[in-house]
């Protein structure tokens, strides 16, 4: 016999563990030590029920520690005092003694830190800590139900078992209602509580400057830039594009949104692809490049090709994209061609004379930028993200001093170069390169590959440089840390955290809309579809249906007589290992043979109704059920 | 909690919260529906004891079946006639299985009772909310007057009142009350050999005889201002004397019972009395 608190406590313990496991790390220091003490305390007490905490103390302690956090709550800190303070409550609950509505509590806590801790991360974890404290919950809130009734009562295993299967309906069934649920409870566009939601952090890689100089080295960050669903394209076309930085000021190139230019991409080989950008509390909307329209949130466009969303991405969101893989961005007349010519005045002389000596050597712009990259190549540049120039003179220390830098410095370097030619350019920042996740079928971005490159205007047309392969150690240090594939175990991960931003983080009102219109349409559909299907099609397929039909209506609606008897037979066989009933076998002459009591009472009353007068009534049907069921039973086990 | 955390999901748009909402509803909705589905398909049965008497609480017995296929039944309470104060409780019924349970009942009245109210209720699957189910039955339960104690006058002066007489019979089965002369026809068994070798004719025992006297009771006569009174003196008296195995009879206006002992015998004077005047 096991007392139906057993399994209740280990439950109530198993709920408190899924419910502050997410919010453990953000909670302070103190609190996670008086979490742990209190749950190890809070079993030895029940174990020894004997508890240090009366109530009076628990009720001073609940008072002093929510006086202790509610004095940090304010408009911009308001859930991780929250959090903290619900972790303590929960924290004392489990050291006092346990009455009904006292493991209520703990399961009310329990859930509540759970949905504290949305607040503070939307990693995938929720998801398995929520299935399974949905799960103890629920059954634990039955098993609650027995213990109210009375709280000594005990249960053989047999009930024991027969209880959980039973209790375990309720949270299957809930999780089962819960996905239906989740796409059709109502949302709204803007919620008003946003500033509750985790905060974004500031991005590492991508930036809407360029400084060249301003760090002595650049780190490199893993964390998602955006991910994008697409066919897997060449490596060298996987330029994404952010923005567009078309001024610089002393060394600092920076973006002033270009008037009256307008464009249109020639050539190119179009591709559709669809990018899931995480929160970046920035407006920019990155694209592949050349891009030529997207879809699916609202944005500005400018004719440099850059997309600016109308308000900062506060969340994930999703968008559609279409692009021209090698297409030429064509410059009409009305651009602005002297912003992309101006250059800062504090440039050395030596880069001055570069641009000097290649000015003299040749008019046409492309033999231009060739000897430009000649330039580059001869200077034997590295690729490096450590020790790198100092800020006063970063162009001329890269070119000619150190020699190293990464995509900033080449591609301002490059940028003011070409100025200095007489040719018209401009930076581009984005980011380059992608992992491709086979399972999933998308581009990973990270922030690591963050990446600047050039466009420089010829015969009207820009035209795509990447001076950073110029670098000598180009292939190992630019090229091959882009091109990584991933290992299946990242992929899979990737992939299920790729699909938790899909579908759960990133659903909101639009996409319930999008539902609602496409299962219109689909259902609009589906009736000319069908009259399209030709005649012997849908003959037979209506032959099919009708004999599934048949069959199950033979199998449903045979006669209970003959349903019993085969009820029966089943249940001798199950039970005494018989191999097959001959035909000739009479009802009795089994029963004897495998001398059951119940088998012999069964087939007594069923040939007194077979062969007798009396129909063959309801309760007779349950009288006889009840008798099969108990084939193979010792007269003991039916009693509870 | 539900509502409070859908308000919260509505106002931050965060779809963890979203989900946490949809999946306590969910909740909400399957043990709403497993909760109707514990009552349901549930045959109920009462099997009420030989004697109940009104006023006084009996524990009738409700057999429960579980005709389900699959659902097992549990934390079962029974009453009757929406008194929910006196249940019968029932754990755990698994399907097919039947199980009596004893609730306790008091009746009011004595007579036929025909129409009888069950109502099984359960807080299964969770102590939100507890549902119940009612089960109108036909079937005529007797309830006999309540047995009240007579005011003691003395049991010549009750026998007396009641009609009684000495029964002047020998019995078999006594004490030996006198020896008297063997006249041919007594058992053999009651000859006292000893007194007979004494004397020159053979000597038989007499026993007195252990049965009390018939008794035939008049409810009209019994002390009781009114009839329900009279007719409770008239049960417990009727209990009384069968427990001493005292012969009792019935003497009405229209009928009359002759003494009898014996539970059946008791059982129908009770019935007599419980339905005396209710035509």
């Amino acid at each position: 016999m096991v007392r139906i608190k057993t399994p209740l406590d280990i439950l109530t313990y198993l709920v408190v563990v899924l419910g502050v496991g997410p919010l453990f790390l953000w909670l302070d220091p103190s609190v996670r030590f008086v979490t742990v003490s209190a749950f190890i305390g809070g079993i030895v007490c029940d174990k020894r029920q004997h508890y240090w905490f009366g109530s009076r103390i628990a009720t001073v302690l609940t008072l002093l520690f929510f006086a202790r956090y509610s004095i940090q709550l304010n408009l911009s800190n308001v859930v991780p005092p929250a959090v903290n303070i619900l972790v303590l409550l929960l924290s004392i609950r489990l050291l006092t003694e346990k009455q009904g509505r006292h493991y209520l509590q703990i399961f009310v806590l329990s859930l509540f830190c759970l949905a504290g801790s949305s607040l503070l991360s939307l990693n995938i974890a929720y998801l398995p800590a929520l299935i399974f404290l949905v799960t103890g919950v629920t059954i634990g809130l039955v098993l609650l139900t027995f213990f109210h009734r009375d709280p000594s009562l005990r249960l053989n295993r047999q009930q024991l078992s027969t209880l959980l299967k039973t209790a375990t309906i309720l949270p299957v069934g809930s999780l089962i209602l819960m996905l239906f649920l989740f796409l059709i409870l109502p949302r709204t566009q803007y919620p008003l509580w946003n500033f509750l939601n985790p905060k974004v952090s500031a991005r590492s890689g991508f930036s809407e400057q360029v400084r060249p100089g301003a760090f002595a080295s650049n780190i490199s960050d893993k964390s998602v830039a955006f991910r994008v669903k697409c066919r897997e394209i060449a490596p060298e076309n996987l330029y994404w594009r952010g923005t567009v930085m078309n001024t610089i000021v002393g060394t600092v190139w920076k973006r002033i949104t270009p008037q009256q230019e307008r464009g249109q991409i020639v050539g190119g080989q179009p591709l559709d692809y669809t990018v899931t950008l995480p929160a970046t509390n920035e407006r920019f909307l990155f694209t592949l490049d050349l891009p030529q329209n997207i879809a699916g949130v609202r944005h500005s466009e400018d004719g440099d090709r850059v997309f600016m969303a109308q308000r900062r991405v506060e969340k994930s969101l999703t968008y559609n994209g279409k692009s021209l893989i090698g297409g030429q961005l064509q410059q009409n007349s009305g651009g602005n061609r002297s912003l992309y010519l101006k250059v800062p005045s504090t440039l050395s002389l030596r880069v001055n004379q570069v641009a000097e000596k290649i000015r003299q050597q040749t008019d046409n712009q492309s033999e231009r930028i060739a000897l430009l990259q000649k330039f580059f190549r001869a200077q034997q540049l590295s690729y490096a993200d450590t020790d790198l120039p100092g800020p006063s003179a970063p162009i001329d220390e890269f070119l000619f001093d150190n020699k190293r830098g990464y995509c900033e410095f080449f591609a301002s370097s490059f940028a003011q170069l070409l100025r200095l030619c007489e040719i018209p350019s401009r930076l581009v920042g984005g980011y380059h390169g992608g992992e491709y996740n086979n399972l999933g079928g998308y581009y990973l971005v990270t922030e690591s590959l963050a990446h600047v490159w050039v466009e420089a205007l010829v015969d009207d047309h820009w035209q795509r440089i990447d001076p950073s392969r110029f670098a000598v150690n180009a292939s190992s240090a630019l090229l091959a840390p882009r091109q990584q594939g991933l290992s299946l175990l990242r992929r899979s991960m990737d992939s299920a955290e790729y699909m938790w931003a899909q579908v759960v983080i990133n659903y909101d009102l639009r996409q319930q809309l999008n539902l609602v219109q496409r299962s219109g349409h689909q259902l609009k559909n589906m009736l000319p579809r069908l009259a399209a299907l030709k005649i012997p099609t849908l003959l037979l397929g209506g032959c099919f249906t009708l004999i599934i039909l048949l069959g199950w209506w033979r199998q449903h609606h045979r006669r209970p007589e003959y349903r019993l008897l085969r009820r029966y037979q089943t249940a001798v066989i199950r039970n005494y290992d018989v191999k097959s009933i001959p035909k000739i076998c009479g009802l009795l002459e089994l029963a004897v043979q495998v001398d059951d009591p119940n088998a012999i009472m069964f087939a007594r009353q069923f040939s007194a109704v077979l062969y007798g007068d009396q129909p063959l009534t309801k309760d007779n049907i349950i009288a006889l059920t009840i008798l099969i069921d108990a084939i193979g039973t010792p007269p003991e086990e039916k009693q509870i | 909690m539900t509502l409070l955390l859908g308000f919260g999901a509505v106002n931050t748009g965060n779809n963890l919260l979203y989900l946490m909402v949809s999946a306590l509803l969910g909740f909400m909705s399957v043990s709403g529906l497993l909760g109707h589905w514990n009552l349901k398909n549930l045959k109920l049965s009462l099997e009420p004891p030989d004697e109940i008497y009104a006023g006084l609480e009996t524990l009738l017995r409700v057999c429960v079946i579980n005709q389900r296929r699959w659902l097992p039944a549990f934390l079962l309470d029974l009453s009757l006639n929406d008194t929910y104060q006196q249940r019968g409780h029932l754990v755990l019924l698994k399907t097919h299985e039947d199980k009596g349970v004893g609730v306790p009942f008091t009746f009011t009245d004595r007579g036929d009772h025909h129409q009888h109210r069950l109502t099984v209720s359960s807080a299964f699957p969770i102590n939100f909310f507890i549902r119940h189910r009612h089960l109108d039955l036909q079937q005529t339960i007797t309830v006999f007057p309540r047995p009240v104690p007579c005011h003691n006058r003395g049991k010549s002066d009750l026998q007396q009142a009641l009609g009684a007489q000495d029964t002047p019979q020998r019995g078999y089965e006594g004490d030996i009350s006198r020896i008297g002369a063997y006249v041919g026809g007594e058992p053999l068994k009651m000859i006292h050999w000893k007194l007979s070798a004494r004397h020159d004719s053979l000597k038989i025992k007499e026993l007195s005889n252990q049965q009390q006297p018939p008794v035939e009771i008049n409810p009209l006569e019994l002390p009781g201002q009114e009839l329900e009174q009279q007719l409770c003196c008239a049960s417990y008296l009727i209990n009384n004397l069968i427990r001493q195995h005292q012969p009792v009879g019935l003497k009405l206006a229209t009928q009359l019972i002759a003494p009898g002992v014996g539970a059946a015998h008791k059982i129908h004077l009770l019935n007599v009395l419980a339905r005396y005047g209710k035509d």
